[in-house]
Formats: structure tokens, C-alpha cells, sequence
């Protein structure tokens, strides 16, 4: 089924992409994210 | 001596070769056949399909990083299997023109996905229809035949462009959503943007299906579901939609399509890249006995996948509520010496809903084994079978139910302005045992967002992967 819905229930606002080209909370963002995959590989049943 | 012989190397075999070699390649006999004589960095083949990067960045020749792993390379493709214990070998099409019987004590299948473009009429590079980036020399057609547009675009012509899956049952549907989302990106770069239509042609139920199910994951302190988040994403960049089709068949600039109600229509189109349906090499390959009896059906399903310990036959209803239905050790029942890895081994069933039409067409995602689960999939086999020669016994298991992934699908290549989309999920197919929430997936460790650091992310993992996949000095650190 084809759908353009006609009431979008999240949008990407003008903030939210400050915050997506902000270099100083992405650079936060890439060391939070980084730690997290690298946590979250070590927590599963990697051995 | 044992001889463990890996067949193909994509994300999955070249993982195991690179474990085996490493830790069997001296005292063992560690053979590696695969038709190309070089690896293929697939997930950057959406930038080689833009023109955005040189396609001999995206490869590494295997014959000297097999020379260092103390791994045999044979250069060719497996065209039949002798898996009875009395005669244990494959025969390979050598590449120059002969043939060669390798005889194995332990074989693993990891051909990856045959590409079958003949399920839908018209689709294909070879029809001149559809593009393709699912291979290297497709995706160097596809970007020489994007150029081509922007050339007619820069002269003043507009186009609409359609992105997407070719068939009621096809995969990859992250790669399509990277690759319209990079057109989008490199016709803004390129001041053109205006002048196409962007459509994004899927077999997904939802939008941000995935082939997984979708996600739902907590965004800015709020629950919120990858159909919402890429319908976010797509209005944003002026991306049009047309999801739960299955396309039936393609002529030029037209595809003909079924919907999930049975109703028929068209689709038109000046550029069009649809990822076709997915089989697995097992069609081609001949499985005989000693006596030249057809052993086909006790290693290869009806789609030419590896069977497994997985439970198959399950109605969907049952299999989405048993986390154990989805195999562990990726070990064939019948021959216990013969694995599967990546794509090629048969999965229990879809992980997204499936669908039929009125009509009794399929539309059904096939579920994703690419890149990261490739990648450890063809680590858990590896580490087993090195168990199985050093201590005859495996320990070594991970269900896809169990399986943490992180897909990153950039939106241009610029690390100054350019963004990706983000998913980490924990565990790929929804344990709803587990985790009984809507998802079925840990949401401590589920996360999806969009920015810059996606796009630093997206560049990190090509250079550390290319430099793990030719097995230089510390290799075995970075995860798969």
C-alpha cells in the first residue's frame, strides 16, 4: 500500500538539525555512540 | 591435518578465512574458493553507485592477504559437492578454465546471495531497465548511468527517479534507503535537486521495515518507531514513497506493481535502481553422492540456502514467539562437517510480517544476513570449527534472537556537512520472550538517531574494516 500519511506524528525541526550539524555535540555524540556499540559487543556473546 | 575449505569471500567467508588462517593456517590446511580474486567492501558500493568514490578503494585483492593468513586461494566457483563420508570434495571451475577437486574435512559455505534479476521480467543492468549496486561492476554501470542523468539535468532536463526493491520478496532495503538517500544529497550538492523526483519504491509493510520489523527506539526521551523516523526523514529531504509494492514486472521507464489490497498499477520512471530477489548460490550448485545420487535436498532448500539447526516449517505466528527457532551454530543436520555463513545460510522464516495479496502474491522482506551478522556469523563458525579440530567440540553459539547489529546508512560522504542514520539494534529478530514490549528488543541498547557523527561513523567503519579485512597487524580488535 502506497502512503504519504497526512498527519505526521515526528518531525525533524529546524533544532533538530542545529543539533544534527552542531560539530561540538556530534563530535559528543560519535564518542557516546562509539562507547556504546563497543559496550554492546562486549555484552553479547562475543567469546 | 584437517583441510577446512571456505566457500566465498564476502563479509562472512573472509571473516572465517582470516579466524581459520590465523589460528589453524600453520599446522592445518586452510583453502579458500571464491569467483573473484578480490573482497568487496559492499556497504560503500552506494557511494561508488554516485560517483562519490573511486571503486578500487572499495576492494582488496585476497591473494596476498590469503599468502600472509597462510590460507590457499582457488580462484574459481563451486560447482558440486561429495559430502558422503567416504568421499568428502568439491569441485571448483577454476577461473582459468579447469577444474579442481578439493578435498575437505570441514566445508563452509558462504557464497552470499545469488541475484536473481529472472523473478521479476524486465528487471536488471542486463535489460537495461533497472540498475543494480548489489555488485561492483553494477554499481560502475549504475554511476556511470547517474552522470549520464546529471549531465541531461545540468542542460535543464527534469527526471523522476525511483529507489528501491524489484521484487514482492526482496532483501536490502536499508541499501536502497542509503542509496536515494545520497542521490538526494549529491543533487543538492549539485544545485539540481529541483528538478528530479525522488521516489522510494519498497516491498515493506512500513516505512523503516528494514526487513527487521522495523524498531522502535527511545529518541530524544520519547518511543519512537523507524516507520516514524524515516517518514520524518523522507519529508524532510522532499522524498516520495510508494511502500508495500511488490513489483511484477519492469519495462523501459515503467514498472508494472501489486499492492498488499491486490490492486495493479504503474510506476514511471527516467532512472530507476531496484534490488532484485535474493537466492541463494545452492540453485546452481549439484550435491552427489558416490554413486552420482542427487544429495541436493539434505544440504540446499528450495531457494538453494544452506539448511541449518534451525527449526523450519513454522507457521509465522509461532516462529515470531520462538526465539529458538533461529539456528545457533549454523551447522547443517545431515553432514555435521558442512556450515553455512552469511547470506547463504537458510533463515526459519521472514522476520517482518509477511504478506499475500488476494491474488496469492507474496510480499514478504526477506530477512537481512548482511554486513555486521555476516560478519559474525562467519566468526562463530570459524571459532567452532577450530574448536572442532583442536578439541572436537563446539563452543561457540549465537542466534540472530540473540544478535546485536549497528547499521549506519549515510546521507552523502562529506565529513563537514554531511549525516547518516543511525540504528543499533540488540537483538536483531525480536525476542518477544525476552523482552516483551512492543518491539521485542532491548531498548537500553536499541537506539536510532541522525547527525554528523553518522556520517564520521560511516567513515570510520570503511577505513577500520578495510584495514581488519586485509588482516594487518591487530585485526582480530576490531569487532565484525
Amino acid at each position: 500500500m502506497s502512503t504519504q500519511a497526512n498527519s505526521p506524528t515526528f518531525e525533524i525541526t529546524a533544532r533538530d538539525k542545529f543539533w544534527m550539524n552542531c560539530k561540538l555535540y556530534q563530535l559528543w555524540r560519535f564518542i557516546l555512540l562509539n562507547l556504546k556499540i563497543l559496550k554492546a559487543v562486549d555484552q553479547s556473546k562475543r567469546s | 591435518m584437517a583441510t577446512i575449505v571456505v566457500v566465498g569471500a564476502g563479509f562472512a567467508g573472509h571473516t572465517a578465512a582470516l579466524y581459520l588462517g590465523h589460528h589453524l593456517g600453520k599446522k592445518h590446511e586452510v583453502v579458500m574458493v571464491n569467483k573473484y580474486d578480490y573482497f568487496g567492501f559492499v556497504p560503500s558500493w552506494v557511494w561508488v553507485g554516485t560517483g562519490r568514490m573511486d571503486p578500487q578503494k572499495t576492494i582488496i585483492p585476497l591473494k596476498p592477504v590469503y599468502d600472509r593468513m597462510h590460507v590457499r586461494f582457488v580462484h574459481g566457483a563451486l560447482t558440486e559437492i561429495h559430502p558422503e563420508p567416504e568421499e568428502q570434495f568439491v569441485v571448483v571451475q577454476k577461473a582459468d578454465g579447469g577444474t579442481e577437486q578439493v578435498a575437505y574435512d570441514y566445508l563452509i559455505i558462504a557464497t552470499g546471495p545469488y541475484l536473481n534479476f529472472d523473478a521479476t521480467p524486465g528487471l536488471g543492468p542486463h535489460t537495461g531497465n533497472t540498475y543494480s549496486i548489489c555488485t561492483l561492476d553494477h554499481a560502475i554501470q549504475t554511476r556511470d548511468a547517474y552522470l549520464e542523468l546529471v549531465q541531461r539535468l545540468e542542460k535543464g532536463d527534469k527526471a523522476k527517479i525511483v529507489i528501491g526493491t524489484g521484487h514482492g520478496t526482496a532483501t536490502c532495503q536499508g541499501a536502497a534507503f542509503e542509496y536515494i538517500s545520497n542521490i538526494h544529497k549529491d543533487l543538492v550538492r549539485r544545485g539540481l535537486r529541483d528538478r528530479v523526483d525522488l521516489v522510494f519504491f519498497s516491498n515493506e509493510p512500513a516505512l523503516g521495515d528494514f526487513g527487521i520489523r522495523g524498531v522502535t527506539a527511545r529518541y530524544k526521551g520519547q518511543l519512537v518507531t523507524s516507520a516514524e523516523f524515516v517518514e520524518a526523514v523522507f519529508r524532510d529531504f522532499g522524498i516520495q514513497w510508494e511502500i508495500g509494492r511488490a513489483a511484477k514486472k519492469i519495462e523501459p521507464g515503467r514498472i508494472y506493481w501489486e499492492d498488499m489490497d491486490g490492486n495493479f498499477g504503474e510506476t514511471t520512471f527516467d532512472f530507476a535502481m531496484l534490488v532484485p530477489q535474493f537466492k541463494g548460490h545452492g540453485i546452481h550448485i549439484a550435491v552427489k553422492g558416490p554413486n552420482g545420487e542427487d544429495l541436493h535436498d539434505k544440504i540446499f532448500n528450495a531457494g538453494g540456502f544452506v539448511i541449518v539447526d534451525g527449526i523450519y516449517g513454522l507457521p509465522y505466528e509461532r516462529l515470531e514467539r520462538n526465539p529458538d527457532a533461529w539456528p545457533s551454530v549454523y551447522q547443517n543436520p545431515w553432514y555435521p562437517n558442512i556450515f553455512a555463513a552469511g547470506i547463504a545460510f537458510a533463515p526459519p522464516g521472514p522476520i517482518s510480517v509477511p504478506h499475500t495479496t488476494p491474488n496469492g502474491t507474496k510480499i514478504a522482506p526477506a530477512p537481512p544476513r548482511t554486513g555486521m551478522i555476516s560478519g559474525i556469523i562467519g566468526r562463530i563458525v570459524a571459532l567452532n570449527v577450530i574448536d572442532l579440530v583442536k578439541k572436537g567440540r563446539m563452543t561457540h553459539d549465537e542466534r540472530m534472537t540473540e544478535m546485536f547489529a549497528a547499521c549506519v546508512a549515510s546521507v552523502g560522504d562529506s565529513l563537514w556537512d554531511g549525516s547518516a542514520v543511525i540504528l543499533v539494534v540488540h537483538p536483531v529478530v525480536p525476542d518477544f520472550r525476552r523482552y516483551p514490549n512492543e518491539g521485542g528488543r532491548d531498548l537500553f541498547v536499541t537506539h536510532m538517531e541522525m547527525g554528523l557523527s553518522g556520517a564520521w561513523m560511516k567513515f570510520l567503519i570503511h577505513h577500520t574494516f578495510m584495514y581488519k579485512f586485509k588482516g594487518l597487524p591487530g585485526w582480530r580488535i576490531i569487532p565484525e
